[in-house]
């Protein structure tokens, strides 16, 4: 493997990791609200949620390389903001991953989460815990499964992603230069030797990836009481 | 979607099958609707960067004229018996131009672009990947002063999604393909230059017929076609120039 594509690789799996670090941040609660609330709106927010499973990336790039630019207001805010500007930057992708990722943290979560018996929270609270401490230590132990499962179908999805990277990357190495690119530039380039490598190295890091998430899953009970 | 260009039984049409690089394929609808006119074969317009095209054909796909954007892909597919030698032309030189909203947009007498040095991220075209991004790459050497280490360059993997970048002003500026600009006038408006000729190598533009074709008199003619006065014009006046 060339420097260039070991760097690719190394950003890939930070991208990755970023992305699923943040996810599960916000990602937690949104799928604990999903689970928990009766309100209207719940199958709108479900809706939205779920839509980067059904749009092809083409869309959110597209829409990003618009909201984002420095001539919209939200573009010039963040920039005014923060100075970092989010089209054709690392940054920049951990936003757009975060939204193409977000069904992947979601919904495994959502579903663990509804398999908890609404008891145990309430016997939580019966014994005297906080809510918070009711959460941490009563319920989020019994969806162990799912956080396994919606971390590594994020980190996995981040891995694979393609179009939204062309799009908004702007292919430059060290920032925005992702392995999907890599591969697609020596494929263009008819560098197939390269292509292969890194192909390779992709497909049995996936591999290994699901393998390792479903051999863990056989040992971590559905629910443990 | 792999295709074979037949003869209709019905109606005793013929049609050929065209692959065609995404720069020119606006251009190209506009001359297979003449040549359906004329002829009566009708035509089928396949697009697509010019290197996925490549792969595309080498690995089995069935077309009878393939329009590259470069010579190159031309080359390889001669040399691998893929493609009839004597049938090759350069069907259009592309021209290259510096496109910067609101900003400097001219050449000096001595065709240099003067640009500050912080300017901010330019859009190109990957240069492995598009001939116009090669052809970007040798002007920003030859006839610029920008340098990697105060110019970000920001990378796409056609001329197309480098007239998005400049177009949304997530690049200050960029080289984008005269036949872009053309077909969006509106939103260029004049902030756009040439590039002169002598800043980069001409980006010839060769088509070729397939060896694999089973349509290869009409796929000679729709070559010969291009080359013919009026559709010389038109490609002229789409932004290219013609040898």
């Amino acid at each position: 493997m060339s420097p260039a594509d070991i760097n690719a690789v190394v950003l890939t799996l930070q991208l990755a990791l970023t992305t699923t670090f943040v996810l599960f941040v916000i990602g937690t609660p949104v799928a604990w609200w999903l689970a928990t609330t009766h309100r209207v709106f719940k199958p709108a927010i479900e809706a939205i949620t779920a839509l980067p499973l059904v749009l092809p990336p083409t869309v959110l790039g597209f829409y990003l390389l618009i909201l984002l630019s420095p001539q919209s207001s939200l573009g010039s805010f963040i920039v005014e903001i923060t100075g970092v500007r989010l089209i054709f930057s690392f940054t920049g992708l951990v936003f757009a991953s975060v939204i193409y990722s977000l069904p992947f943290m979601v919904q495994p979560l959502q579903v663990a989460f509804e398999r908890v018996q609404p008891h145990s929270l309430e016997d939580a609270y019966m014994l005297g815990a906080r809510k918070i401490r009711a959460l941490l230590f009563v319920i989020f132990p019994q969806c162990k499964r799912g956080f396994v499962t919606a971390a590594v179908l994020t980190f996995a999805h981040t891995v694979g992603e393609f179009g939204v990277v062309l799009m908004i990357g702007g292919n430059i190495p060290g920032e925005t230069r992702v392995i999907s690119i890599a591969i697609y530039e020596h494929v263009e380039t008819i560098a197939y030797a390269d292509a292969h490598v890194l192909a390779a190295f992709l497909l049995v890091f996936s591999f290994l990836t699901l393998l390792g998430v479903f051999a863990l899953n056989r040992h971590l009970p559905l629910r443990t009481h | 979607m792999v295709y074979h260009a037949e003869s209709d039984l019905a109606t005793g049409q013929t049609s050929i099958d065209v692959a065609v690089a995404t720069n020119f394929t606006p251009t190209l609808k506009a001359i297979a609707n003449r040549f359906e006119a004329k002829t009566s074969s009708k035509v089928r317009v396949m697009s697509g960067s010019t290197g996925k095209l490549y792969a595309q054909v080498s690995n089995g796909l069935q077309v009878d004229v393939f329009l590259s954007a470069d010579s190159v892909r031309v080359d390889r597919l001669i040399d691998a018996d893929l493609a009839e030698e004597e049938s090759r032309i350069t069907y259009a030189i592309g021209r290259l131009v510096w496109w910067q909203p609101g900003g400097q947009s001219s050449f000096d007498q001595r065709g240099r672009l003067a640009l500050e040095s912080e300017i901010g991220a330019i859009a190109l075209a990957q240069p492995k990947l598009a001939p116009y991004g090669l052809a970007a790459k040798e002007t920003i050497e030859t006839c610029t002063d920008l340098d990697h280490e105060h110019t970000q360059f920001v990378y796409s993997e056609n001329i197309g999604q480098t007239f998005v970048h400049v177009a949304t002003r997530n690049a200050v500026g960029g080289f984008v393909a005269l036949a872009n600009v053309l077909q969006q006038k509106r939103v260029v408006g004049n902030s756009f230059a040439i590039v002169p000729s002598r800043c980069h190598a001409p980006i010839n533009q060769d088509a070729v017929v397939l060896s694999s074709t089973k349509q290869r008199k009409v796929a000679w003619e729709f070559l010969q076609f291009l080359q013919q006065p009026e559709i010389k014009l038109l490609i002229t006046s789409a932004g290219y120039e013609t040898p």
